[in-house]
Protein backbone atom coordinates (compact mmCIF):
# COMPACT_ATOMS: atom_id res chain seq x y z
CA UNK A 1 0.00 0.00 0.00
CA UNK A 2 1.34 3.16 -1.06
CA UNK A 3 1.14 5.88 1.77
CA UNK A 4 4.37 7.41 0.82
CA UNK A 5 2.95 8.67 -2.19
CA UNK A 6 0.27 11.29 -3.08
CA UNK A 7 -0.87 9.38 -5.86
CA UNK A 8 -3.07 6.70 -3.90
CA UNK A 9 -6.58 5.95 -4.28
CA UNK A 10 -6.91 7.37 -0.43
CA UNK A 11 -6.40 10.17 -1.48
CA UNK A 12 -8.25 10.57 -4.02
CA UNK A 13 -11.63 13.28 -4.20
CA UNK A 14 -14.96 11.10 -4.32
CA UNK A 15 -16.87 12.09 -7.64
CA UNK A 16 -20.62 11.58 -8.42
CA UNK A 17 -21.02 8.47 -9.96
CA UNK A 18 -23.85 6.02 -10.27
CA UNK A 19 -23.28 2.57 -9.23
CA UNK A 20 -23.04 0.83 -12.68
CA UNK A 21 -20.41 3.18 -13.70
CA UNK A 22 -18.15 2.47 -10.33
CA UNK A 23 -18.82 -1.33 -11.26
CA UNK A 24 -18.10 -0.77 -15.09
CA UNK A 25 -14.69 0.58 -14.12
CA UNK A 26 -14.14 -2.16 -11.67
CA UNK A 27 -14.99 -5.03 -14.33
CA UNK A 28 -12.71 -2.98 -16.60
CA UNK A 29 -9.93 -2.58 -14.41
CA UNK A 30 -9.91 -6.53 -13.60
CA UNK A 31 -10.14 -7.63 -17.13
CA UNK A 32 -7.36 -5.23 -17.46
CA UNK A 33 -5.22 -6.67 -14.69
CA UNK A 34 -5.39 -10.64 -16.19
CA UNK A 35 -1.69 -11.38 -16.93
CA UNK A 36 -0.86 -13.28 -20.34
CA UNK A 37 -0.67 -16.41 -18.62
CA UNK A 38 -4.48 -16.03 -18.31
CA UNK A 39 -4.66 -16.14 -14.91
CA UNK A 40 -4.18 -12.63 -12.09
CA UNK A 41 -1.72 -11.90 -9.59
CA UNK A 42 -2.92 -10.55 -6.21
CA UNK A 43 -1.68 -7.31 -6.14
CA UNK A 44 -2.08 -4.97 -9.40
CA UNK A 45 1.98 -4.33 -9.27
CA UNK A 46 2.76 -7.84 -9.42
CA UNK A 47 3.06 -10.47 -12.49
CA UNK A 48 2.81 -13.21 -10.40
CA UNK A 49 -0.26 -15.56 -10.92
CA UNK A 50 -1.59 -17.00 -8.12
CA UNK A 51 -5.00 -18.99 -7.59
CA UNK A 52 -7.29 -17.47 -4.85
CA UNK A 53 -7.87 -14.00 -7.01
CA UNK A 54 -7.45 -15.54 -10.55
CA UNK A 55 -10.36 -17.74 -8.86
CA UNK A 56 -12.42 -14.38 -7.49
CA UNK A 57 -11.56 -12.52 -10.82
CA UNK A 58 -13.17 -15.11 -13.26
CA UNK A 59 -16.30 -15.21 -10.86
CA UNK A 60 -16.37 -11.80 -11.03
CA UNK A 61 -16.11 -11.81 -15.15
CA UNK A 62 -18.26 -15.04 -15.90
CA UNK A 63 -21.05 -13.13 -16.75
CA UNK A 64 -19.71 -9.88 -17.89
CA UNK A 65 -18.33 -9.97 -21.86
CA UNK A 66 -15.15 -8.49 -20.09
CA UNK A 67 -11.97 -10.03 -19.76
CA UNK A 68 -10.44 -13.32 -21.80
CA UNK A 69 -12.62 -15.80 -19.31
CA UNK A 70 -11.13 -18.95 -21.72
CA UNK A 71 -7.96 -17.96 -20.88
CA UNK A 72 -8.65 -17.59 -17.59
CA UNK A 73 -10.61 -21.09 -17.37
CA UNK A 74 -7.44 -22.40 -19.26
CA UNK A 75 -5.32 -21.34 -16.61
CA UNK A 76 -7.13 -22.90 -13.64
CA UNK A 77 -7.37 -26.23 -15.76
CA UNK A 78 -3.54 -26.15 -16.84
CA UNK A 79 -2.49 -25.53 -12.94
CA UNK A 80 -4.74 -28.42 -11.89
CA UNK A 81 -2.43 -31.04 -9.59
CA UNK A 82 -2.78 -34.86 -10.83
CA UNK A 83 -4.88 -35.63 -8.18
CA UNK A 84 -7.94 -32.98 -8.23
CA UNK A 85 -6.50 -30.60 -6.19
CA UNK A 86 -4.95 -26.73 -6.83
CA UNK A 87 -1.80 -25.12 -5.00
CA UNK A 88 -2.37 -22.22 -3.46
CA UNK A 89 0.51 -20.68 -6.11
CA UNK A 90 2.08 -22.11 -8.95
CA UNK A 91 5.03 -23.94 -8.52
CA UNK A 92 4.34 -25.73 -5.30
CA UNK A 93 3.87 -28.81 -4.09
CA UNK A 94 1.39 -31.03 -5.37
CA UNK A 95 -0.48 -31.53 -1.74
CA UNK A 96 -3.51 -28.98 -2.46
CA UNK A 97 -4.97 -26.12 -0.41
CA UNK A 98 -7.77 -24.75 0.11
CA UNK A 99 -8.20 -22.85 -3.16
CA UNK A 100 -9.21 -26.06 -4.84
CA UNK A 101 -12.47 -25.28 -3.25
CA UNK A 102 -12.61 -21.69 -5.12
CA UNK A 103 -11.33 -23.25 -8.57
CA UNK A 104 -14.47 -25.80 -8.10
CA UNK A 105 -16.67 -23.00 -8.11
CA UNK A 106 -15.04 -21.00 -10.47
CA UNK A 107 -15.24 -23.70 -12.98
CA UNK A 108 -18.54 -24.11 -12.30
CA UNK A 109 -20.16 -23.21 -15.78
CA UNK A 110 -17.66 -24.83 -18.15
CA UNK A 111 -18.97 -27.64 -19.66
CA UNK A 112 -15.17 -29.08 -20.87
CA UNK A 113 -14.33 -28.54 -16.80
CA UNK A 114 -16.60 -31.23 -15.41
CA UNK A 115 -14.05 -33.99 -15.78
CA UNK A 116 -11.60 -31.06 -13.26
CA UNK A 117 -13.97 -30.76 -11.17
CA UNK A 118 -15.14 -34.16 -10.53
CA UNK A 119 -11.96 -34.86 -9.55
CA UNK A 120 -11.61 -32.01 -7.14
CA UNK A 121 -14.93 -33.08 -5.45
CA UNK A 122 -13.44 -36.38 -4.56
CA UNK A 123 -10.11 -34.45 -3.81
CA UNK A 124 -12.20 -32.69 -1.21
CA UNK A 125 -14.00 -35.72 0.42
CA UNK A 126 -10.88 -37.32 0.60
CA UNK A 127 -9.66 -34.12 2.67
CA UNK A 128 -10.99 -33.54 5.69
CA UNK A 129 -9.27 -31.43 8.97
CA UNK A 130 -7.27 -33.34 11.25
CA UNK A 131 -9.35 -33.46 14.28
CA UNK A 132 -11.51 -36.46 12.27
CA UNK A 133 -8.60 -38.63 12.70
CA UNK A 134 -9.19 -41.00 16.08
CA UNK A 135 -5.96 -40.50 17.19
CA UNK A 136 -6.81 -37.11 17.19
CA UNK A 137 -9.43 -37.00 18.38
CA UNK A 138 -8.63 -38.92 21.22
CA UNK A 139 -5.91 -36.31 22.00
CA UNK A 140 -8.19 -33.49 21.40
CA UNK A 141 -10.46 -34.74 24.12
CA UNK A 142 -7.56 -35.99 27.05
CA UNK A 143 -4.62 -33.97 26.75
CA UNK A 144 -5.33 -31.02 24.99
CA UNK A 145 -8.49 -29.59 25.83
CA UNK A 146 -7.66 -25.92 25.92
CA UNK A 147 -9.60 -24.76 22.68
CA UNK A 148 -13.07 -25.70 23.32
CA UNK A 149 -14.40 -27.83 20.43
CA UNK A 150 -15.96 -30.92 19.69
CA UNK A 151 -13.58 -33.06 17.52
CA UNK A 152 -16.36 -34.60 16.14
CA UNK A 153 -17.64 -32.07 14.00
CA UNK A 154 -15.30 -31.56 11.66
CA UNK A 155 -14.85 -29.51 8.53
CA UNK A 156 -11.48 -28.76 5.93
CA UNK A 157 -8.34 -27.38 6.46
CA UNK A 158 -6.48 -24.66 4.46
CA UNK A 159 -3.85 -27.59 3.56
CA UNK A 160 -4.16 -31.04 3.83
CA UNK A 161 -3.00 -32.69 7.43
CA UNK A 162 -3.61 -29.55 9.56
CA UNK A 163 -7.04 -29.20 11.30
CA UNK A 164 -10.18 -27.56 10.42
CA UNK A 165 -10.78 -23.71 9.61
CA UNK A 166 -14.10 -21.72 9.66
CA UNK A 167 -13.09 -20.14 5.79
CA UNK A 168 -11.78 -23.82 4.13
CA UNK A 169 -14.79 -25.28 5.46
CA UNK A 170 -17.64 -22.86 4.01
CA UNK A 171 -15.83 -22.82 1.06
CA UNK A 172 -15.66 -26.17 0.66
CA UNK A 173 -19.55 -26.96 1.77
CA UNK A 174 -20.05 -23.85 -1.48
CA UNK A 175 -18.42 -26.03 -3.32
CA UNK A 176 -19.84 -29.41 -2.18
CA UNK A 177 -23.52 -28.36 -2.50
CA UNK A 178 -23.15 -27.80 -6.19
CA UNK A 179 -22.86 -32.18 -6.72
CA UNK A 180 -26.11 -32.22 -8.51
CA UNK A 181 -26.71 -35.58 -6.44
CA UNK A 182 -25.46 -37.85 -3.65
CA UNK A 183 -24.90 -41.24 -6.26
CA UNK A 184 -21.37 -42.39 -8.53
CA UNK A 185 -19.68 -42.04 -6.24
CA UNK A 186 -20.17 -38.77 -4.37
CA UNK A 187 -22.53 -40.81 -1.78
CA UNK A 188 -20.69 -39.28 1.03
CA UNK A 189 -21.47 -35.02 -0.03
CA UNK A 190 -24.16 -35.19 2.25
CA UNK A 191 -23.02 -36.33 5.21
CA UNK A 192 -19.87 -34.46 4.67
CA UNK A 193 -21.34 -31.33 4.34
CA UNK A 194 -23.97 -31.30 6.90
CA UNK A 195 -20.99 -32.54 9.85
CA UNK A 196 -19.30 -28.92 7.92
CA UNK A 197 -21.87 -27.20 9.35
CA UNK A 198 -22.15 -29.10 12.58
CA UNK A 199 -18.52 -27.80 12.84
CA UNK A 200 -19.35 -24.06 11.69
CA UNK A 201 -22.10 -24.48 15.10
CA UNK A 202 -19.58 -25.72 17.49
CA UNK A 203 -17.05 -23.35 16.57
CA UNK A 204 -18.92 -20.10 16.20
CA UNK A 205 -17.99 -17.61 18.73
CA UNK A 206 -20.15 -17.15 22.12
CA UNK A 207 -20.98 -13.71 21.26
CA UNK A 208 -21.98 -13.96 17.61
CA UNK A 209 -19.97 -14.63 14.22
CA UNK A 210 -16.60 -16.64 13.44
CA UNK A 211 -13.37 -16.12 14.21
CA UNK A 212 -11.01 -17.67 11.84
CA UNK A 213 -10.77 -21.10 13.83
CA UNK A 214 -12.65 -21.20 17.26
CA UNK A 215 -14.68 -19.64 19.51
CA UNK A 216 -13.31 -20.35 22.83
CA UNK A 217 -9.73 -20.93 23.73
CA UNK A 218 -8.25 -20.81 26.88
CA UNK A 219 -11.47 -20.09 28.53
CA UNK A 220 -11.03 -16.85 26.33
CA UNK A 221 -13.94 -15.71 24.40
CA UNK A 222 -12.60 -15.00 20.89
CA UNK A 223 -13.84 -11.94 19.32
CA UNK A 224 -15.46 -12.37 15.55
CA UNK A 225 -14.03 -11.33 12.60
CA UNK A 226 -15.74 -10.06 9.49
CA UNK A 227 -14.64 -11.67 6.66
CA UNK A 228 -14.69 -15.19 8.92
CA UNK A 229 -18.39 -13.82 9.29
CA UNK A 230 -19.63 -13.61 6.38
CA UNK A 231 -18.10 -16.69 4.40
CA UNK A 232 -19.62 -18.98 6.83
CA UNK A 233 -22.74 -17.68 6.44
CA UNK A 234 -22.93 -17.35 3.01
CA UNK A 235 -22.03 -21.45 3.29
CA UNK A 236 -25.03 -21.27 5.85
CA UNK A 237 -27.51 -19.64 3.15
CA UNK A 238 -30.26 -22.50 4.22
CA UNK A 239 -29.98 -22.41 7.68
CA UNK A 240 -31.28 -18.68 8.44
CA UNK A 241 -33.45 -19.55 11.10
CA UNK A 242 -30.97 -21.19 13.40
CA UNK A 243 -30.15 -19.19 15.88
CA UNK A 244 -26.43 -19.37 15.67
CA UNK A 245 -26.48 -18.07 11.60
CA UNK A 246 -29.22 -15.41 12.99
CA UNK A 247 -26.44 -14.09 15.57
CA UNK A 248 -23.85 -14.02 12.82
CA UNK A 249 -26.36 -11.50 10.68
CA UNK A 250 -27.20 -9.61 13.32
CA UNK A 251 -23.11 -9.53 14.35
CA UNK A 252 -22.62 -8.38 10.49
CA UNK A 253 -25.49 -5.72 11.05
CA UNK A 254 -24.31 -3.99 13.31
CA UNK A 255 -20.50 -4.05 12.89
CA UNK A 256 -20.72 -2.82 8.94
CA UNK A 257 -22.13 0.63 8.32
CA UNK A 258 -19.23 1.89 10.64
CA UNK A 259 -16.41 -0.69 8.13
CA UNK A 260 -14.28 1.31 5.96
CA UNK A 261 -11.74 -1.85 4.38
CA UNK A 262 -13.41 -2.84 1.21
CA UNK A 263 -12.67 -6.61 1.12
CA UNK A 264 -14.24 -7.09 4.72
CA UNK A 265 -17.09 -4.62 3.46
CA UNK A 266 -17.61 -6.82 0.08
CA UNK A 267 -18.25 -10.14 1.70
CA UNK A 268 -20.09 -8.74 4.82
CA UNK A 269 -22.70 -7.09 1.99
CA UNK A 270 -22.72 -10.47 -0.11
CA UNK A 271 -23.44 -12.40 3.19
CA UNK A 272 -26.32 -9.53 4.42
CA UNK A 273 -28.04 -10.48 0.65
CA UNK A 274 -27.79 -13.92 0.74
CA UNK A 275 -29.66 -13.96 4.15
CA UNK A 276 -32.43 -11.67 2.48
CA UNK A 277 -31.34 -8.67 4.79
CA UNK A 278 -30.87 -5.53 3.44
CA UNK A 279 -27.57 -4.44 1.80
CA UNK A 280 -28.00 -1.19 0.91
CA UNK A 281 -25.63 0.64 3.41
CA UNK A 282 -23.01 -2.14 2.45
CA UNK A 283 -23.61 -0.76 -1.07
CA UNK A 284 -23.42 2.71 0.08
CA UNK A 285 -20.10 2.36 2.30
CA UNK A 286 -18.50 0.70 -0.80
CA UNK A 287 -19.19 2.69 -2.96
CA UNK A 288 -18.27 5.50 -0.75
CA UNK A 289 -14.85 4.07 -0.85
CA UNK A 290 -13.55 6.88 -2.97
CA UNK A 291 -11.95 4.77 -6.08
CA UNK A 292 -12.43 1.32 -5.65
CA UNK A 293 -11.29 0.48 -9.17
CA UNK A 294 -7.59 1.34 -8.12
CA UNK A 295 -7.99 -1.08 -5.04
CA UNK A 296 -4.26 -2.88 -5.18
CA UNK A 297 -5.59 -5.61 -3.87
CA UNK A 298 -6.77 -7.63 -7.06
CA UNK A 299 -9.10 -10.11 -4.48
CA UNK A 300 -10.51 -6.99 -2.80
CA UNK A 301 -11.50 -5.56 -6.05
CA UNK A 302 -12.96 -8.79 -7.70
CA UNK A 303 -15.22 -9.26 -4.33
CA UNK A 304 -16.33 -5.77 -4.12
CA UNK A 305 -17.28 -6.02 -7.59
CA UNK A 306 -19.48 -8.86 -7.05
CA UNK A 307 -20.76 -7.39 -3.81
CA UNK A 308 -21.77 -4.50 -5.68
CA UNK A 309 -24.27 -6.74 -7.89
CA UNK A 310 -25.00 -9.55 -5.54
CA UNK A 311 -27.17 -11.15 -7.08
CA UNK A 312 -24.92 -11.82 -10.12
CA UNK A 313 -22.00 -12.36 -7.31
CA UNK A 314 -24.27 -15.20 -5.35
CA UNK A 315 -24.98 -16.66 -8.32
CA UNK A 316 -20.92 -16.82 -9.01
CA UNK A 317 -20.21 -18.20 -5.39
CA UNK A 318 -22.58 -20.42 -5.49
CA UNK A 319 -24.93 -19.53 -3.17
CA UNK A 320 -28.57 -20.65 -3.56
CA UNK A 321 -30.34 -18.14 -3.51
CA UNK B 1 26.64 -58.99 40.76
CA UNK B 2 27.24 -61.31 37.61
CA UNK B 3 25.75 -60.30 34.62
CA UNK B 4 24.90 -63.41 32.36
CA UNK B 5 25.64 -63.54 28.06
CA UNK B 6 22.08 -63.39 27.56
CA UNK B 7 21.64 -60.15 29.93
CA UNK B 8 24.52 -58.54 28.11
CA UNK B 9 23.09 -59.19 24.65
CA UNK B 10 19.59 -57.96 25.41
CA UNK B 11 20.72 -55.38 27.51
CA UNK B 12 23.35 -54.20 24.58
CA UNK B 13 20.51 -54.41 22.46
CA UNK B 14 18.51 -52.47 24.18
CA UNK B 15 21.72 -49.95 24.39
CA UNK B 16 21.87 -49.73 20.94
CA UNK B 17 18.01 -49.46 19.90
CA UNK B 18 17.66 -46.52 22.40
CA UNK B 19 20.65 -44.65 20.94
CA UNK B 20 19.65 -45.00 17.41
CA UNK B 21 15.84 -44.26 18.12
CA UNK B 22 17.41 -40.87 20.61
CA UNK B 23 20.06 -39.63 18.23
CA UNK B 24 18.44 -37.91 15.72
CA UNK B 25 16.57 -35.30 18.35
CA UNK B 26 20.05 -34.35 19.46
CA UNK B 27 21.82 -34.35 15.39
CA UNK B 28 21.64 -30.59 14.11
CA UNK B 29 18.74 -29.71 12.23
CA UNK B 30 20.47 -26.90 10.28
CA UNK B 31 23.24 -26.51 7.74
CA UNK B 32 24.87 -23.44 9.26
CA UNK B 33 24.55 -22.16 13.02
CA UNK B 34 24.31 -17.96 11.85
CA UNK B 35 24.42 -16.78 15.68
CA UNK B 36 27.01 -14.90 17.10
CA UNK B 37 29.36 -16.36 19.51
CA UNK B 38 28.00 -13.68 21.81
CA UNK B 39 25.34 -11.25 20.72
CA UNK B 40 25.53 -7.48 21.13
CA UNK B 41 22.58 -6.29 23.00
CA UNK B 42 21.63 -2.69 24.01
CA UNK B 43 19.21 -2.47 26.93
CA UNK B 44 17.42 1.09 26.93
CA UNK B 45 14.96 1.97 28.79
CA UNK B 46 11.86 4.44 28.21
CA UNK B 47 9.19 5.24 30.53
CA UNK B 48 6.33 6.02 27.45
CA UNK B 49 5.29 5.51 24.29
CA UNK B 50 6.59 8.67 23.02
CA UNK B 51 8.28 10.85 20.42
CA UNK B 52 11.67 10.80 23.13
CA UNK B 53 11.28 6.78 21.43
CA UNK B 54 13.01 8.50 18.70
CA UNK B 55 15.93 9.63 20.06
CA UNK B 56 16.24 6.22 22.06
CA UNK B 57 16.38 4.33 19.10
CA UNK B 58 18.90 7.00 17.04
CA UNK B 59 21.01 5.92 20.52
CA UNK B 60 20.95 2.42 20.05
CA UNK B 61 21.73 2.54 16.45
CA UNK B 62 24.96 4.61 16.87
CA UNK B 63 25.78 1.83 19.69
CA UNK B 64 26.48 -0.67 16.53
CA UNK B 65 28.64 -0.24 13.72
CA UNK B 66 25.83 -0.62 11.24
CA UNK B 67 25.48 1.22 7.55
CA UNK B 68 22.54 1.76 5.86
CA UNK B 69 23.39 4.49 3.91
CA UNK B 70 21.71 4.08 0.54
CA UNK B 71 19.85 0.21 1.67
CA UNK B 72 16.62 -0.61 1.84
CA UNK B 73 15.21 -1.70 5.45
CA UNK B 74 12.68 -3.10 6.09
CA UNK B 75 10.76 -3.03 9.28
CA UNK B 76 8.56 -5.98 10.36
CA UNK B 77 6.16 -5.10 13.63
CA UNK B 78 3.92 -7.91 15.00
CA UNK B 79 0.39 -6.94 13.98
CA UNK B 80 -1.88 -10.11 14.81
CA UNK B 81 -4.84 -8.57 14.94
CA UNK B 82 -7.25 -5.96 16.51
CA UNK B 83 -8.88 -6.51 19.79
CA UNK B 84 -9.60 -3.36 21.52
CA UNK B 85 -8.34 -2.24 24.92
CA UNK B 86 -5.75 -5.46 24.60
CA UNK B 87 -2.19 -5.16 23.60
CA UNK B 88 -1.25 -7.48 20.68
CA UNK B 89 0.52 -5.39 18.26
CA UNK B 90 3.93 -3.73 17.97
CA UNK B 91 3.39 -0.14 18.59
CA UNK B 92 2.90 2.12 15.93
CA UNK B 93 5.30 4.60 17.75
CA UNK B 94 8.37 2.77 18.02
CA UNK B 95 7.66 1.30 14.32
CA UNK B 96 7.85 5.04 13.42
CA UNK B 97 10.85 6.16 15.70
CA UNK B 98 12.63 2.86 13.84
CA UNK B 99 11.88 4.59 10.85
CA UNK B 100 13.16 7.76 11.38
CA UNK B 101 16.42 6.54 13.07
CA UNK B 102 17.11 4.73 9.88
CA UNK B 103 16.19 7.59 7.95
CA UNK B 104 18.52 9.61 9.64
CA UNK B 105 21.09 7.57 9.06
CA UNK B 106 20.22 8.09 5.07
CA UNK B 107 18.34 4.59 4.04
CA UNK B 108 17.85 3.86 0.74
CA UNK B 109 14.32 3.45 1.90
CA UNK B 110 12.06 2.21 4.86
CA UNK B 111 9.66 -0.08 4.03
CA UNK B 112 7.14 -1.12 6.91
CA UNK B 113 5.96 -5.28 5.89
CA UNK B 114 3.43 -7.70 7.67
CA UNK B 115 1.30 -10.54 7.01
CA UNK B 116 -1.22 -10.72 9.60
CA UNK B 117 -1.44 -14.40 10.76
CA UNK B 118 -5.11 -15.02 11.60
CA UNK B 119 -6.42 -12.16 10.16
CA UNK B 120 -7.10 -12.20 6.08
CA UNK B 121 -8.01 -8.48 5.89
CA UNK B 122 -4.75 -6.68 6.33
CA UNK B 123 -6.19 -3.46 5.66
CA UNK B 124 -8.52 -3.64 8.33
CA UNK B 125 -5.95 -4.47 10.84
CA UNK B 126 -3.95 -1.47 9.33
CA UNK B 127 -6.87 1.04 10.15
CA UNK B 128 -8.22 -0.15 12.90
CA UNK B 129 -4.51 -0.02 14.97
CA UNK B 130 -3.91 3.22 13.48
CA UNK B 131 -1.01 1.84 11.53
CA UNK B 132 -2.86 3.25 8.37
CA UNK B 133 -2.74 6.88 9.44
CA UNK B 134 0.52 6.80 10.97
CA UNK B 135 2.09 5.60 8.30
CA UNK B 136 0.56 7.68 5.69
CA UNK B 137 1.20 10.55 8.00
CA UNK B 138 4.43 9.66 7.99
CA UNK B 139 4.92 8.35 3.96
CA UNK B 140 6.32 5.12 5.01
CA UNK B 141 4.91 2.36 2.15
CA UNK B 142 3.34 -0.67 4.08
CA UNK B 143 3.67 -4.24 2.21
CA UNK B 144 1.12 -6.61 2.78
CA UNK B 145 3.33 -10.10 3.19
CA UNK B 146 0.14 -12.21 2.43
CA UNK B 147 -0.33 -10.78 -0.89
CA UNK B 148 3.35 -10.20 -1.79
CA UNK B 149 5.61 -11.57 -4.67
CA UNK B 150 6.61 -15.16 -3.36
CA UNK B 151 10.02 -16.64 -3.92
CA UNK B 152 11.01 -19.94 -3.64
CA UNK B 153 13.53 -20.33 -0.78
CA UNK B 154 15.62 -23.23 0.02
CA UNK B 155 15.79 -23.37 3.80
CA UNK B 156 19.10 -23.96 6.06
CA UNK B 157 17.29 -25.86 8.56
CA UNK B 158 14.70 -28.63 8.31
CA UNK B 159 12.92 -29.33 11.93
CA UNK B 160 9.16 -29.22 9.69
CA UNK B 161 11.03 -31.69 7.12
CA UNK B 162 10.39 -28.74 4.72
CA UNK B 163 12.95 -28.30 2.18
CA UNK B 164 12.00 -24.44 1.25
CA UNK B 165 9.25 -22.25 1.88
CA UNK B 166 7.91 -19.49 -0.51
CA UNK B 167 9.16 -16.41 0.85
CA UNK B 168 7.72 -12.42 0.15
CA UNK B 169 10.08 -10.99 -2.36
CA UNK B 170 10.33 -7.68 -0.33
CA UNK B 171 11.79 -9.41 2.34
CA UNK B 172 14.58 -11.60 0.58
CA UNK B 173 15.26 -8.57 -1.47
CA UNK B 174 16.16 -6.23 1.80
CA UNK B 175 19.84 -5.23 2.78
CA UNK B 176 18.63 -4.93 6.57
CA UNK B 177 15.76 -6.79 7.87
CA UNK B 178 14.05 -5.45 11.38
CA UNK B 179 12.25 -7.67 13.66
CA UNK B 180 10.11 -5.47 15.83
CA UNK B 181 8.20 -8.07 17.90
CA UNK B 182 5.72 -7.32 20.55
CA UNK B 183 7.09 -9.76 23.54
CA UNK B 184 3.60 -11.84 24.65
CA UNK B 185 2.84 -14.34 26.93
CA UNK B 186 2.43 -17.93 24.48
CA UNK B 187 0.53 -20.54 25.81
CA UNK B 188 3.75 -23.27 24.82
CA UNK B 189 6.32 -21.62 25.17
CA UNK B 190 5.63 -19.13 27.89
CA UNK B 191 6.91 -16.77 26.14
CA UNK B 192 7.02 -15.19 22.13
CA UNK B 193 9.90 -13.38 21.40
CA UNK B 194 12.01 -12.47 17.93
CA UNK B 195 11.65 -15.57 16.26
CA UNK B 196 7.96 -16.57 16.56
CA UNK B 197 7.85 -12.46 15.10
CA UNK B 198 9.54 -13.66 11.88
CA UNK B 199 6.88 -16.25 11.17
CA UNK B 200 4.99 -13.62 9.95
CA UNK B 201 7.14 -13.51 6.85
CA UNK B 202 5.65 -16.29 5.96
CA UNK B 203 2.67 -15.91 3.61
CA UNK B 204 -0.69 -17.10 4.92
CA UNK B 205 -0.92 -18.97 2.12
CA UNK B 206 1.76 -21.34 3.82
CA UNK B 207 2.18 -20.44 7.05
CA UNK B 208 -1.85 -21.47 7.87
CA UNK B 209 -0.70 -25.00 6.66
CA UNK B 210 2.17 -25.20 9.53
CA UNK B 211 0.81 -26.38 12.55
CA UNK B 212 3.97 -27.02 14.55
CA UNK B 213 5.23 -23.06 15.22
CA UNK B 214 8.12 -23.61 17.12
CA UNK B 215 9.37 -25.90 14.37
CA UNK B 216 7.74 -23.54 11.70
CA UNK B 217 9.98 -20.61 13.31
CA UNK B 218 13.20 -21.83 13.04
CA UNK B 219 13.19 -22.58 9.61
CA UNK B 220 10.86 -19.85 9.19
CA UNK B 221 14.26 -17.67 10.60
CA UNK B 222 17.14 -19.69 9.10
CA UNK B 223 17.03 -18.64 5.26
CA UNK B 224 17.62 -15.13 6.01
CA UNK B 225 20.34 -12.78 7.27
CA UNK B 226 20.85 -12.24 10.56
CA UNK B 227 18.07 -10.35 11.62
CA UNK B 228 18.17 -7.21 13.95
CA UNK B 229 15.77 -6.88 16.35
CA UNK B 230 14.00 -3.82 18.16
CA UNK B 231 11.45 -4.95 20.82
CA UNK B 232 8.66 -3.47 22.88
CA UNK B 233 7.35 -4.26 26.04
CA UNK B 234 5.82 -7.44 27.03
CA UNK B 235 2.15 -7.15 28.46
CA UNK B 236 -0.10 -8.83 30.43
CA UNK B 237 -2.11 -11.93 29.13
CA UNK B 238 -1.26 -12.90 25.90
CA UNK B 239 -2.73 -15.88 23.93
CA UNK B 240 -5.49 -16.13 26.89
CA UNK B 241 -2.53 -16.47 29.35
CA UNK B 242 -2.08 -13.60 31.87
CA UNK B 243 1.45 -12.78 33.14
CA UNK B 244 2.00 -11.84 37.01
CA UNK B 245 4.05 -8.81 37.44
CA UNK B 246 6.61 -10.93 38.66
CA UNK B 247 7.09 -13.11 35.48
CA UNK B 248 7.14 -9.83 33.76
CA UNK B 249 10.99 -9.24 34.77
CA UNK B 250 11.47 -13.06 34.00
CA UNK B 251 10.13 -12.42 30.11
CA UNK B 252 12.13 -9.50 29.93
CA UNK B 253 15.48 -11.33 30.93
CA UNK B 254 14.67 -14.19 29.14
CA UNK B 255 14.32 -11.63 25.80
CA UNK B 256 17.56 -10.34 26.57
CA UNK B 257 19.29 -13.48 27.02
CA UNK B 258 17.76 -15.71 24.05
CA UNK B 259 16.68 -13.24 21.53
CA UNK B 260 19.05 -14.02 18.19
CA UNK B 261 20.36 -11.01 16.30
CA UNK B 262 22.19 -7.64 17.79
CA UNK B 263 20.06 -5.35 18.91
CA UNK B 264 17.09 -5.39 21.27
CA UNK B 265 16.22 -1.78 22.68
CA UNK B 266 14.20 -2.75 25.05
CA UNK B 267 11.50 -0.58 26.90
CA UNK B 268 10.21 -0.83 29.92
CA UNK B 269 7.18 0.46 31.18
CA UNK B 270 5.75 1.85 34.37
CA UNK B 271 2.66 -0.20 33.97
CA UNK B 272 4.32 -3.30 33.94
CA UNK B 273 6.11 -2.91 36.82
Amino acid sequence: MRFDSKDIWHYKVPTVTTDLLVLSNMIAELSLRQLPCGGWAALASSSQPAIEPTCYALMALSSVPAGDIERAQDFLLRTQNPDGSWPAVLGDDQGGAYVTSLATIALRDLVSAIPARLRAIHWLLNCAGKESNWLWKWKFRTADRHVRFDPDKYGWPWFPGTTSWVVPTAFAILALSQVPCACDGFESVPSRVDTAIQMLFDRACPGGGWNAGNGVVYESRMSPHIDDTAIALLALRDRSQHPVVQNAVEYLESVAPALAAPWSLAWAGLALAAHRRSDRTVAGSLLGLSDLSSAEDTGTLAIASLALDHTRGLSALGVAQ
Amino acid sequence: MSITRRELIVGSAALAAGSAITTPFFLPKFHFDHRLKRSRVAVLNAHEYSHALDQILATALRLFPINVRGKTVVLKPNLVDFIPGNAINTHTTLVLAAAEAFRHLDAKSVVVAEGPGHQRDTQLVLSQTGYEQSLRDERIRFVDLNRDELIRTPLRASYTGMKELWLPRTVLEADFLVSMPKIKAHHWSGVTLSMKNMFGVVPGAHSRGCEVPWECFDDAHRPGRRNRCFTGHAFRGGSGVSISPGRVTLVQSAARRTLYGEIIASTTFDGLR
